[in-house]
């Protein structure tokens, strides 16, 4: 569902890569954590693979299509939620997600059966028809992955998902995800927060000062994961 | 604490900082000339203005509109002021939860409100009072009395404003929730204030004509009579005007009494009428305004889906809804009054030729205040300009579909300026076309433009609607001036060029390059550097933006 090869990225001015030579394969049905400190590179990573920020070297496949090559079929088959859940806030709620919807050309009858959906799962029923820019922080969050998912893409992507999220939409969330991945899509995620990604990842790949440290698997390595990152944290 | 809550608040003040990169330089040297083009303008009209009335011996009726008019503006700006430190600043929400006196907080603010005001008030007088002190020779002590006015003068308005801030920020309140009656008060607001600044702009203009006449004007003595009969209701402005002019101590004196008396009464008024609701309206402001729409949105395609988002996105946002509708909607009445008046001021001058040019250089102009806005498109994404970059439709479709619903907008209302202006004879059919053609591509010039450098270079950390958000607008804007500029001045030399040589005249540069040239033949070689130029600027606009797309 994802390839990456060799990703390498440098912002103008800096004087070390933001991340380097890294390379990752997800496949379908999984959820991949990438765990990592504050400015460790996920960010970036995440940026590169939905096409915000162009980079120097690799390449990127989603779903059989180079995000430099073919960026619009690429982008068709991804759903993106920035770690700042930024939306466009003069707009309602519902009219957000049908902005959402209309892009990626999601069916009336499909949209308003997945808003109605994720509008009770989140309790957002009765906010939906007023402007984001009136919505509290979680709020303005649900809104933003309701959004990003409303396509239901093959590959979603979510940077800091859960954070400043209340316990209940918490769980919904992660219960949802676990659906998801049924469906034969693939997710990929990042957190700093290690219990969250055990909890729900398959996978989980470490990053530091831009570069890959190592990839995990959830079931097999606990005992590697928490050394790996209580390691980086120590530094 | 009032210092540091002082400090604080002039630090915040302070314009964000902007990176002296190569893509910024040119934004920020644009501002510099236009901020230095529009004070030096400013300087030359009030010293004109003031010259003519010492000369017409008006002293007393210029000082004392000079009083009058600063007083109404402090009182103006200091309401938005006041409204927008003291009930909407979102510091509020900080210094409430500090262990400070919200009195602190409330007497800190207004010392801020004062010093701004304080600014304002001795560039005022500065370029007024000041500037007839010089013209009219006056001593030292005349200049001390002025800063003593310029320090004490807004201190008036201060405190008349903060009374009068409390209704108008209860209907702002209202307006809020009601987004088409707050752009339907804009425009009324606007379209009277300036149908009011053009008819006082006439007046001026016709002090003007009547002194660049001669030295020793005549006026009717009825009209002097009207004028002085007017500012003696300007009983304010009129003790500020004894004391500047009385060069006796006693009379100073006296008449600075009368100003803190008036001071006190009015500061110990509006204070307890500012205790009993302030913190009534502060805490009716940090409510939150549930804003719902009645109307459920309708399944679209994606491109007709970016233009009614942008549409809503420009429509909701006060500062983008009053360029992008209110000064287009504005456009016809703004074009008509300005093109009647300097056709007026422009045929007593060097006669009615002068019409056609002047009507471009306005349209144009209007045109480019009108679409200000569509250099900020980018910018004014902030966060979520992500969207645009993940979503799959091409940016290239993007951008041309969310700059569509200015350019319709600004379409309507140049066809709208030039059938006016054409219906009421300022033009003829043929010239209206002509420069309806012009102010079209010209449209298309700035926009392509000036979205290719803010898409290059987007201010995507700048303070929402602040200067630096525009900062890639600003050289553009003054690029489309000096092509406006430029145009209009051609056009205007057009008709005179055929008075000045009607016969067959040679021309010769360094005995190299010899042409025999009619002024005729001028003339549409002229049209044609005009077509070429106005062209090349859409046409290297729109390339210029698909090479910024393609290469991003």
């Amino acid at each position: 569902m994802l390839k990456i090869m060799n990703l390498t990225k440098t912002y103008k001015g800096a004087l070390k890569p933001a991340v380097k030579n890294i390379n990752l394969s997800l496949h379908k049905g999984e959820i991949f954590g990438f765990l990592g400190l504050n400015g460790a590179g996920k960010s970036t990573t995440f940026k590169c693979i939905t096409g915000i920020q162009t980079f120097d070297a690799g390449t990127i496949i989603i779903d059989g299509y180079d995000i430099s090559k073919e960026p619009l079929k690429a982008k068709q088959a991804l759903g993106f939620i920035p770690d700042n859940h930024a939306t466009f806030e003069e707009l309602t709620g519902r009219e957000y997600i049908y902005f959402m919807a209309d892009v990626y050309q999601v069916s009336k009858e499909l949209r308003d059966e997945r808003i109605k959906m994720f509008a009770e799962m989140f309790s957002m029923t009765d906010a939906l028809d007023a402007l984001i820019k009136t919505y509290s922080h979680g709020m303005k969050q649900k809104i933003a992955i309701m959004g990003g998912i409303i396509h239901y893409p093959k590959l979603w992507i979510l940077d800091e998902p859960l954070v400043g999220l209340d316990p209940f939409s918490m769980t919904e969330i992660k219960n949802f995800m676990k659906d998801y991945i049924k469906l034969g899509n693939t997710i990929i995620f990042s957190s700093h927060v290690l219990e969250i990604v055990m909890d729900l990842c398959t996978r989980v790949g470490i990053i530091h000062n831009g570069e890959i440290k190592g990839f995990f698997d959830t079931k097999e390595d606990i005992k590697n994961i928490y050394s790996h990152y209580e390691a980086i944290k120590n530094q | 604490m009032m210092l540091l809550l002082l400090k604080n608040h002039l630090k915040r003040s302070r314009p964000s900082q902007l990176n002296l990169t190569t893509k910024n330089i040119t934004g920020i040297t644009a501002i510099f000339i236009l901020s230095v083009g529009l004070l030096g303008l400013m300087g030359f009209v009030l010293f004109q203005i003031t010259d003519s009335f010492y000369r017409l011996g008006l002293d007393d009726v210029y000082l004392k509109a000079v009083f009058f008019i600063l007083l109404i503006v402090l009182i103006i700006y200091e309401v938005v002021n006041i409204i927008k430190q003291l009930y909407q600043n979102d510091d509020n929400f900080i210094y409430l939860k500090l262990p400070i006196k919200t009195e602190t907080v409330f007497l800190s603010k207004v010392i801020f409100i004062y010093l701004k005001q304080l600014i304002v008030s001795l560039l005022f007088l500065s370029l007024t009072a000041g500037v007839y002190g010089l013209v009219s020779h006056q001593g030292g002590g005349y200049f001390v009395r002025l800063i003593i006015i310029g320090i004490l003068l807004p201190f008036i308005p201060l405190a008349l404003a903060s009374v009068l801030s409390i209704p108008v920020s209860k209907l702002l309140r209202i307006f809020k929730k009601n987004r088409t009656l707050l752009t339907i008060g804009l425009i009324l607001v606007l379209g009277v204030f300036f149908i009011g600044y053009i008819t006082f702009v006439e007046l001026i203009l016709k002090f003007i004509d009547i002194t660049a006449a001669s030295n020793n004007p005549l006026i009717r003595p009825e009209v002097l009579e009207e004028l002085r009969t007017s500012v003696q209701y300007m009983q304010l402005s009129k003790v500020f005007y004894n004391m500047l002019i009385n060069a006796n101590f006693v009379a100073f004196v006296l008449n600075l009494l009368i100003i803190l008396a008036l001071l006190t009464l009015l500061s110990v008024g509006s204070y307890f009428l500012l205790k009993y609701f302030y913190f009534k309206t502060i805490n009716e402001q940090n409510e939150k305004v549930i804003i719902t729409t009645k109307h459920p949105p309708k399944a679209s395609r994606p491109l007709i889906s970016i233009f009614k988002k942008e549409f809503k996105t420009l429509s909701r946002n006060p500062n983008d809804a009053f360029q992008a509708i209110v000064m287009n909607i504005l456009m016809p009445i703004f074009v008509f009054f300005t093109i009647k008046l300097t056709s007026q001021a422009g045929e007593l001058a060097v006669g009615e030729e002068i019409v056609p040019g002047i009507t471009i250089l306005t349209i144009l102009i209007f045109v480019l205040l009108a679409n200000g806005f569509q250099g900020t498109i980018i910018s004014r994404q902030k966060n979520a300009y992500y969207i645009s970059k993940i979503i799959p439709v091409p940016m290239f479709q993007q951008i041309i579909f969310r700059i569509g619903f200015g350019y319709i907008l600004s379409i309507l209302m140049s066809t709208i300026s030039i059938i006016i202006i054409v219906l009421s004879g300022f033009i003829g059919v043929f010239q209206g076309v002509f420069i309806y053609v012009m102010a079209i591509v010209f449209l298309f010039g700035y926009t392509f433009n000036s979205v290719a450098s803010d898409y290059k270079n987007p201010q995507l950390t700048a303070n929402e609607g602040g200067f630096d958000e525009g900062l890639n607008m600003y050289n553009n804007l003054l690029f489309g001036l000096l092509i406006a500029v430029g145009l209009g001045l051609i056009n205007i030399a057009l008709p005179y060029l055929l008075k000045l040589f009607p016969q067959m005249r040679r021309f010769q540069i360094m005995k190299i390059f010899i042409v025999d040239l009619t002024a005729k033949r001028v003339n549409i070689l002229l049209y044609v550097v005009m077509f070429v130029t106005i062209i090349s600027y859409a046409l290297f606009g729109f390339f210029k933006l698909r090479k910024a797309v393609k290469t991003a």
